[in-house]
């Protein structure tokens, strides 16, 4: 993908050019998406998604974003793919979960996000409440680089994404990551216990 | 199968585990009562923090825009603790602020890296076909093993253009490796390089020569005159190969 070539046909479509040019700029910027997609480590989204659907997703709203903002599209198109990847990861992983509690033949619907077809009892939803309390409370006493890496990973990052975003390595990311998720584990069982 | 580690049990919720393993542990969790109610623990917890971090969502493109032309003393509140957290957010943040100048040098920046990469990608295929056709014992090895292998060679790169000063960086080795010029005829030297190090390397591992200088040295003057390698290109192996391979064994 040439970057100004790309940046004059976003500027050409957002002056009203037409469905052609849209799809021509989406096929022309699929090699840098890929780029991005290996780069940020989003392997779990296939590749075919990513050039039938993800490209042109991403395409659009960079134009429309660049439309809004006068900003160049490439730029654009960089931020609105990797949300896009993220939005798609965590879907990846929920269907991930239900997956391995198939597996392991583990019924507990309530592990799974909009998992289940009716609405949770009163006590659970003072129990769910209490528990998200309680681990918020538990991730405001974290330092910040901790809470960040526990933050970016729940919203669809990658490790390698991770070390990408605080200029570390993918290890250190994910010694971090599983670090706190035993602390808050270990807190969360002694508040139980108490 | 015992109970799985720590780190296998997170690569396992992480889907980061190769199919077959994921079904010896999911075989095993299914047997193992002590597994399966830390699996369930751990699911449980990451789906308390999801909804914690569900909770935070992003603010709106307007919003952002608005933060970003505020002055420094007037970003205060919840957006500003968003912002510190989600590097999403910060990255439109950046990009709402940026100059001209600041963004055409993130485009520079961008387009280099990019561009890099695609070279470095062709020439990962490039040197794959070499070796393949340099090495055809070994094609198994290459097929199985190319991530661990090109690793190697990254690191065989750095030690090379270290004990080998003259090596000039951009238009032999870079291409076999995969970062340029992919077309450069010279590559061909850096082929038998790469080539007799990973050969003689995988022989020591194997424990077909020992780890010596000596052992090593023969290994890689027959290895030289089955690649039809010349006095010079033979003589330069074997002053820069057996350091990389005694550092490595």
């Amino acid at each position: 993908m040439d970057f100004e070539i790309a940046n004059n046909y976003a500027k050409q479509i957002e002056q009203g050019a037409d469905a052609e040019l849209h799809q021509k700029l989406a096929n022309m910027c699929t090699s840098y998406l890929l780029y991005l997609r290996k780069k940020l480590g989003f392997h779990c989204i296939p590749i075919k998604e990513i050039t039938r659907e993800l490209a042109i997703d991403a395409v659009s709203d960079a134009i429309m974003v660049q439309e809004r903002r006068n900003l160049p599209f490439t730029i654009c198109l960089h931020n609105t793919f990797r949300d896009r990847c993220r939005q798609r990861v965590r879907i990846i992983r929920e269907q991930n979960t239900i997956g391995i509690m198939g597996e392991c033949d583990i019924a507990d619907s309530s592990l799974v996000i909009g998992m289940g077809t009716h609405a949770p009892s009163a006590e659970t939803k003072v129990q769910n409440a209490e528990q998200i309390e309680l681990a918020n409370a538990i991730l405001d006493n974290h330092d910040r680089f901790s809470k960040k890496v526990i933050y970016q990973k729940m919203k669809g990052s990658t490790y390698p994404e991770m070390a990408d975003i605080f200029s570390s390595t993918l290890n250190e990311c994910k010694r971090v990551y599983w670090h706190d998720i035993t602390h808050i584990r270990k807190k969360f069982g002694q508040n139980y216990v108490n | 199968m015992n109970c799985p580690s720590k780190e296998v049990m997170q690569d396992f919720i992480d889907g980061e585990l190769p199919e077959a393993e994921n079904q010896k542990i999911a075989e095993h969790i299914r047997s193992c009562d002590t597994c399966k109610t830390e699996l369930q623990e751990i699911l449980s917890l990451h789906n308390t923090i999801n909804q914690v971090v569900s909770e935070d969502e992003c603010p709106s493109y307007d919003l952002l825009e608005s933060y970003a032309n505020t002055g420094a003393n007037e970003k205060i509140g919840k957006i500003k603790e968003h912002i510190n957290l989600c590097s999403r957010c910060r990255s439109y943040v950046w990009a709402f602020q940026a100059t001209e100048e600041e963004l055409a040098d993130w485009q520079r920046q961008e387009e280099l890296t990019y561009s890099k990469f695609k070279a470095k990608d062709l020439g990962y295929n490039t040197a794959k076909e070499t070796l393949k056709k340099l090495l055809p014992a070994k094609i198994d090895l290459l097929e199985k093993g190319w991530e661990p292998i090109l690793s190697f060679v990254l690191n065989l790169k750095e030690d090379v253009l270290e004990n080998w000063p003259s090596f000039d960086q951009k238009t032999q080795l870079v291409g076999v490796l995969g970062f340029a010029e992919t077309h450069d005829p010279q590559t061909d030297a850096a082929s038998v390089i790469i080539t007799t190090t990973l050969y003689v390397s995988q022989l020591v591992s194997d424990g077909k020569i020992k780890p010596h200088q000596e052992d090593i040295e023969a290994a890689i003057s027959e290895v030289a005159i089955k690649l039809g390698a010349g006095k010079e290109l033979s003589k330069r192996l074997i002053e820069t190969v057996p350091p990389i391979i005694l550092k490595f064994s």
